[in-house]
Parts: C-alpha cells; structure tokens; sequence
C-alpha cells in the first residue's frame, strides 16, 4: 500500500503543496491585516476557518478523484494487487493530509488562546475544549474524515458500475441514501448523537462544538461495522462491476 | 479439461455489455505455449474485449477463462502482461518513473532488457511522458510490456495510428526482445505489415470466432497470405 501512496502522492503533490503555500500566505495575511487594522478575534478567527475549510474541501475532493482514477486506469487495475489497496491507499493520503491540516489547525487555535491571549467573550472555543480535547477532537475529525470517504468511495464505485451519464446521479443518490440509512438507524438504536460536530452563530458570538461531544460508543461501533462492510463492498464492486 | 500446453482457454465465452451489444458471443478458444498469435478482425469485432476479460480487466457475461489452469483473477495478472490500447503510464511521469513503477509492483519486470529496449527505441529515462509522440509513447508501452518475463504478453493494437517508420520499429522490438517460451497474443486490422511474424491467426468478426489456424497451414491448404484471406473473410 505505501508502494501505491507513493504514486497517489507524487501524482496529486504538486495540487497538495501549492494548496498549502496558498493556505500559509491566507492565514500571515489575515493575522496581519487583523492586528494593523484591529479586527475582532472573532472575525479573524472566522476567516482562518473559511481559509482552512477551502483546504479541507479541496482534499476531500483530490482524494475522491485519485479514487475514482484509480479504479477505471487500466494501470492500476492490471497490478496483481487485491482491489482493497485501491481503496486503503488514497483513503490513507486523505488521512495524513487532515491529520497535517488538523493539526496546523489546532496549533493555530492554540496560539490564538494561549501565545497571543486573544481570549474574547465573542468567542466560545476556550469553553468547549480542554488540553485533552484537542486530542479526542483530532482523532474524531480523522475518523469522521474516514468514514465520509468510505461512503462517497461506495457511492462512487456505484455510480461506475454503469457507463451512462446516470452514472453520477446514481452516485449522489447512492451516498444520500446511504448517510439517511445510516443516521436513522444509529437514531433509531442509540438516540441522538450521530453528528458529532456542530456549530452556531449569533449575535452574542460564535459557538463551536467539535469533537467527541455527542459520539456514543454505539454511534461509533456502528461506523466502525459499516466501514468494514462499505470497504468490502467497494473492492468487491471494483473487482467484479467496475469497467476499467 | 485444462491440458499442460494450453497457455489460455476461452470456454464458451459471452460477453455482453449494459445497453445490450453483444462483443463475444459464445468464444472457445485454446492457445499454446511458445506461439506469437494474430488476432485479427475489423473495428469493433470483439478483439479488446477478448483482452480484456483474458488480461482481468472485464468479467464475462458467461464462460470460464483460464490462464495456466488458472481462472483469470488475481493470480494470473502476475504472468500476464498486457498493452492495452490505452497507456500504461501517467501524464506526469518521466520515462524513469514509469519503469520505478513496474519494478515496484512487478516482480517479474526486468530492469536490464527495459534499459536495453529503451536504448533500442531511442528513448531516454529523463524524456517527459507527456512529451513524447504517439509514435514514442507506443514504443515506451511496448518496452514496458514486453519488459516483464510473463507467460503470456497480449498487445492490443501496438502499431495501430503510428507512421512506417515507427511501425517498422516496433515489429522489430517484438521479435528481437519476444521471449520464445512464452506466447504472445497481438490484436490488428493491419494485417499486411505484422504477418510475418505470426504463427498462427485467429480471425474474429462480431464476437466471434471465424477462424484459427496455424499461418503455413493457411499458406498451403489455401494458397494466400494472411493478408488476402483476412481481405476474402471480411470482405463487406
């Protein structure tokens, strides 16, 4: 598997790295602008955010498309390889990136609250999270990251299993059907709580939540048995239904 | 009933696609071993669809393809080596990228006879893929292809949309780096320049078999060429 990250990554590195040299001058210049100019931490913060979401979007969808490559190119799929790589490898690219970017993130909330003080009653982060919590958080946005791509992955060896046009409407309809199936079920066993992470906004400030709040041990047992089953349903529909 | 030098069998093999066009229908089909086979039929008869479901890329609609006894699958992508009519390689590679990448998933990719047929080629390990010629980058598909010490190579359309020149250059690669104990299956509609290397042909014309027999016999039991007979059985 690493033998394939290795071409996953140098065929996607130059995308990577420029997103990430375009992300660093973002963030220099909305700190900058924000100290000469006195913005609220809040709105700095909220830039930072928008800034690092644009990256986080734009890997979810390098990863998708280095998935979806992979699974029609006649060069990987002619490799004496079991189609379970195809999946893990750009699976384990997409995770390496959101650990970097989670923690570039982390370490930048961090600097806000404890270097630079920039406590603001504007500002609910600092009570939501402890020292501890920016582990848990880190690991829950890894897994959350995780299990998104092994839907869309499902959904998108789905929508190849035709060669129509219909093939990406099957593929959007596949993935919502399956996160609506998902969500009731985990409801319907366990309660509330499968959507780990939420956020709100309003005149008072910006509220955040992210992290393990909510995440039941049945919520993420649940996750864990259909990320088995979606892996193994995804190489079995690239081994047998996929055309190259 | 799997016999020791049948290298690949078709057996009762269909394959029929969503909208409903039949591309094989009903192949049986047995090569040997040590044999560089023609597979010859117009646009559209079926000859990438056969290589196809042989080299694991489709699965048949029906019938059981083996490969050494093998049904086709994991086991047998490791002795087989296929050109496919698309590339092997990535826009962004050099030339020393894409042969690192068959030496790291290829245990039977021979670094040496690349380097060697990259030298008969006229291709250089700094040249940028996606800089080479159709003509070229044929020939880096071949290298690559014929590169592996497989059992069987299938080349699907190796010299189809390259000038003269470079046609010349790659049947010559063929049989100058061919290894004789393996069989070598070649898809054309260009049957004139590519014969004399032949053993045997297999003439398919849509999705199915027509004719396979060994190039002497064909020479004389009918007093033609593959050329002119190819010309007699698909003559519209």
């Amino acid at each position: 598997m690493i033998r394939l990250l290795k071409y996953d990554w140098k065929r996607n590195s130059t995308t990577v790295l420029g997103a990430l040299v375009v992300l660093i001058i973002a963030q220099i210049a909305i700190m900058v602008m924000g100290f000469m100019w006195g913005w609220l931490p809040a709105a700095m913060l909220g830039l930072g955010i928008m800034a690092y979401s644009s990256v986080g979007v734009l890997m979810v969808v390098l990863v998708v498309k280095t998935f979806d490559y992979n699974i029609k190119s006649y060069q990987r799929r002619l490799l004496p390889l079991h189609s379970i790589w195809s999946i893990l490898s750009p699976l384990l690219m997409g995770c390496l990136g959101v650990l970097c970017l989670g923690a570039v993130v982390l370490l930048h909330l961090w600097m806000y609250f404890n270097l630079l003080g920039l406590h603001d009653s504007s500002l609910a982060f600092h009570t939501v999270f402890d020292n501890w919590d920016y582990l848990k958080a880190l690991i829950m946005l890894v897994w959350n990251f995780i299990f998104l791509m092994l839907t869309i992955f499902f959904a998108t060896a789905v929508s190849r299993t035709t060669s129509s046009r219909a093939g990406v409407w099957i593929g959007i309809l596949t993935f919502l059907v399956l996160h609506s199936i998902i969500g009731w079920v985990s409801q319907k066993l366990f309660g509330d709580g499968y959507w780990s992470q939420s956020g709100s906004i309003n005149e008072e400030g910006v509220f955040f939540q992210l992290g393990p709040v909510g995440q039941s041990w049945g919520d993420a047992i649940l996750e864990v048995i259909v990320s088995i089953l979606l892996l193994y349903a995804t190489a079995y529909l690239i081994e047998r239904k996929v055309a190259a | 009933m799997y016999s020791m030098d049948q290298l690949l069998q078709f057996d009762h093999v269909s394959k029929v696609y969503m909208r409903g066009r039949t591309a094989l229908n009903n192949v049986s089909l047995n090569i040997g071993s040590g044999k560089i086979i023609g597979l010859l039929g117009t646009n559209g008869s079926g000859k990438s669809t056969f290589m196809k479901i042989a080299a694991g890329l489709l699965q048949p609609s029906s019938g059981h393809v083996t490969i050494s006894g093998t049904p086709v699958g994991l086991d047998t992508k490791s002795i087989v080596s296929f050109m496919p009519d698309r590339p092997l390689t990535e826009a962004w590679m050099k030339v020393s990228d894409a042969v690192a990448f068959f030496q790291d998933f290829y245990q039977d990719f021979d670094v040496q006879k690349a380097h060697n047929m990259l030298e008969f080629m006229n291709i250089q390990l700094n040249d940028r893929i996606s800089a080479l010629s159709k003509g070229m980058n044929e020939r880096l598909q071949l290298t690559l292809a014929l590169s592996r010490n497989a059992r069987l190579y299938m080349l699907d359309e190796p010299i189809g949309g390259v000038d003269p020149v470079a046609r010349g250059k790659i049947l010559d690669a063929i049989v100058e780096f061919y290894n004789e104990d393996s069989s070598l299956i070649i898809s054309t509609h260009l049957v004139r320049d590519i014969e004399r290397i032949f053993d045997e042909v297999v003439f398919i014309r849509n999705g199915e078999i027509v004719l396979h027999d060994e190039v002497e016999n064909i020479r004389m039991k009918h007093g033609k060429s593959v050329d002119e007979m190819f010309k007699g059985v698909f003559a519209e």
